[in-house]
């Protein structure tokens, strides 16, 4: 489980207000029926896409994050395409407006170097200006032999095309030059998104909810982690970013609460697992009364990989500790010594303090 | 050589969800020193298994049949702790080098299926591979099919592998609860077979912590037990005289602590308590290498009289 270090606002439902320019609308039950009788008129649908936007560099102000999703309403169309921003410091809500692409668009993704491609239905991608209209450069995905892309992530500065193309536990990799498929990296669980970190390093979320870093160029792994409890994911359910500004993991997911009550919101995390158990104390050798027994304490994280931290142990009167404050190794693992004083039974305690910001 | 239970059983439980894991297995699970034991099951994947018995799933390739391998890079003496996997089905079949905590597929090692479901051993110049009573081999270019490399004799359905304490040492775990140590290098047992004196499901030794822990299922349900290097203490000899006993003098006295097989225990506190007259000079020893503790006697200086009585215990 990472640490979590930075919550946004919840993203908000537009106010009667806002929608002054429809409320000559009369809400109609020939749209989302199911909205009719609560306490609003629209809800969020899908989100699709997830990007930091520094403008351009600047640090005079603290950049921001941004949404782009679909919301269900009462009135004709019966869907709406929202750009949702928020402060990238505070997490405050900063505003609305319409998200580039119309109906046909699928899902906004951002590059490695900033720019953002937009993912119609049909299938190509298409470039974003700064103005957020297409560019009019296009990938195809027969280009690359394949029918669709799924998440995908476009290295223009070192030619890169890395995307899932179907539902196998793996990501392709294609020069975008010319098309060309590079290599595989096979993963332990399917992909569900995957967004640039730096040099060729790339996050990628599994429906396990479980994250790997990997060097796309070569296929080396870096690391997994989990991102902490929740349902599994799928592809298009859930988005994630890397922010580079504050060096933070980005990740939003659509709350699973029905009606109106908005509680999706944009997540921070720090790349500093958190260990989640701490294994059952055991004896390394016979235990004997009178003589010294070592004994394994280990904490482990939520993917079982060890974590070091410090743990502080205590035990009662009849065990000898040979230290009560343990600093496990890289492992997660460390051995204390315990002299048995007497016959009977004892307990020992653990106690893990596991540094984390939040 | 019976070893003694450290711990256990330690019922096998998924962290995250709180429930069992299925019991039928699509592969024999190994033991990756330090991390775990990596244990796939069928239709659910392959877990990381804590030595508490706390599992986390780790790969959810649910169809596939695997074979978890022990791969010795570099030369003889200087092998690494690496691991393979062996897929079967869909996509990509053969023996790949994986990243024992990611999974990650990392080199294809040969395009072809080595031994799925089992244990093997991939060293710098054969596979070897557990079956029955012996260690079978085959080439790494598959020139050859597999034939006996040596067998063991005592012992029966070996099935598991994990890395000795030396370089060159793999044990061999079998389903009997025997195991046995082996040099790969000189193709040698090394020492007697020892067991836990229970059936499992597999046996492995972690080298690190120098402890062996077996897998169990009962009723559907695996366990994890976990057994000191050490053997049981299951016998203590009546404590005898090395001398004629006589007034005014010491004599030395001794017993010996056996295991189920008639093993030696060695380093076990006997302590010892005598009933009448005279007095020990220490009331607890250590045993010996042989399993021998010893003390002396201070007979009083007054012949004849109140029987004496010795008494020995071993605290185990």
């Amino acid at each position: 489980m990472l640490c979590l270090n930075f919550c946004s606002a919840d993203l908000p439902y537009r106010t009667m207000a806002e929608v002054a320019d429809t409320s000559h609308l009369l809400p109609s039950a020939l749209y989302n029926a199911d909205l009719l009788g609560e306490d609003g008129f629209e809800c969020l649908d899908r989100i699709d896409g997830l990007y930091h936007s520094a403008a351009d560099g600047e640090l005079v102000d603290s950049g921001t994050l941004v949404i782009t999703g679909w919301t269900r309403q009462r009135w004709w169309p019966g869907w709406a395409r929202w750009r949702w921003t928020f402060d990238a410091e505070s997490g405050l809500f900063l505003g609305r407006d319409a998200a580039p692409g119309g109906y046909y668009a699928q899902d906004v993704r951002q590059g490695c170097g900033g720019e953002l491609w937009l993912q119609l239905i049909t299938g190509p991608l298409q470039r974003l200006g700064p103005d957020a209209q297409p560019t009019g450069e296009t990938l195809r995905p027969e280009t690359f032999g394949v029918i669709s892309f799924g998440a995908f992530l476009i290295d223009l500065a070192q030619d890169w095309l890395i995307a899932t193309v179907n539902s196998n536990r793996a990501l392709q990799v294609y020069r975008l030059s010319s098309g060309a498929w590079s290599h595989t990296i096979t993963l332990s669980f399917r992909p569900v998104d995957l967004c640039y970190e730096g040099g060729s390093r790339a996050y990628v979320l599994t429906e396990s909810r479980q994250l790997f870093l990997l060097d796309y160029a070569n296929g080396r792994i870096y690391g997994a982690f989990k991102l902490g409890p929740g349902p599994a994911l799928w592809l298009g359910s859930t988005r994630i970013a890397w922010d580079p500004r504050y060096r933070r993991l980005l990740l939003v997911e659509p709350s699973a609460a029905r009606g109106f009550a908005y509680t999706t919101r944009i997540q921070g995390f720090a790349l500093r697992p958190v260990a989640t158990h701490l294994c059952k104390p055991l004896p390394l050798r016979r235990l004997r009364a009178g003589q010294v027994t070592p004994v394994l304490v280990k904490a482990i994280g939520d993917r079982g990989e060890g974590l070091s931290g410090t743990v502080q142990i205590q035990a009662g009167s009849q065990l000898a500790l040979s230290q009560q404050t343990l600093s496990l190794d890289g492992r997660g693992e460390a051995v204390i010594h315990v002299t048995g004083l007497a016959e009977g039974n004892e307990t020992v305690q653990l106690t893990l303090e596991i540094p984390c910001l939040s | 050589m019976a070893l003694e239970l450290l711990a256990g059983p330690l019922p096998l439980l998924n962290r995250v969800t709180g429930q069992a894991l299925g019991s039928s297995l699509s592969g024999m699970p190994i033991w990756l020193d330090g991390q775990g034991l990596l244990l796939p099951v069928t239709n659910e994947g392959i877990y990381l298994v804590q030595l508490d018995g706390a599992a986390y799933l780790v790969a959810d390739d649910r169809s596939l049949v695997y074979g978890l391998a022990l791969t010795g890079a570099g030369g003889p003496l200087n092998r690494g702790h690496g691991y393979a996997m062996t897929k079967t089905l869909i996509t990509d079949p053969g023996e790949w080098a994986v990243d024992p905590l990611t999974l990650y597929r990392g080199v294809r090692l040969n395009a072809q299926i080595i031994t799925p479901s089992h244990n093997y051993a991939r060293l710098h110049d054969r596979y070897l591979y557990p079956i029955g009573s012996r260690l079978d081999c085959r080439p790494l270019d598959f020139s050859q099919d597999w034939q006996r490399e040596t067998s063991f004799t005592g012992l029966s359905n070996g099935n598991s592998l994990s890395w000795g304490t030396q370089p060159t040492h793999l044990v061999i775990g079998a389903e009997t609860g025997q195991f046995v140590h082996y040099d790969w290098l000189t193709q040698r047992q090394v020492g007697t077979i020892g067991t836990i004196g229970m059936a499992c499901r597999g046996l492995w030794y972690a080298a690190h912590h120098g402890i062996y822990l077996s897998l169990h299922t009962s009723d559907g349900q695996h366990a994890l037990r976990l057994w000191a290097p050490t053997v049981q203490p299951t016998q203590l000899s009546a404590p005898m005289l090395l001398a004629p006993l006589q007034a005014g003098h010491r004599v030395q006295c001794q017993t010996r602590v056996l295991g189920a097989h008639q093993e030696p225990c060695p380093n076990e506190v006997v302590r010892w308590t005598v009933e009448g007259p005279g007095e020990l000079l220490l009331n607890a020893t250590t045993t010996d290498a042989e399993g021998w503790a010893r003390t002396y006697y201070d007979a009083p200086l007054e012949a004849g009289g109140a029987a004496i009585t010795l008494r020995v215990e071993v605290a185990c």
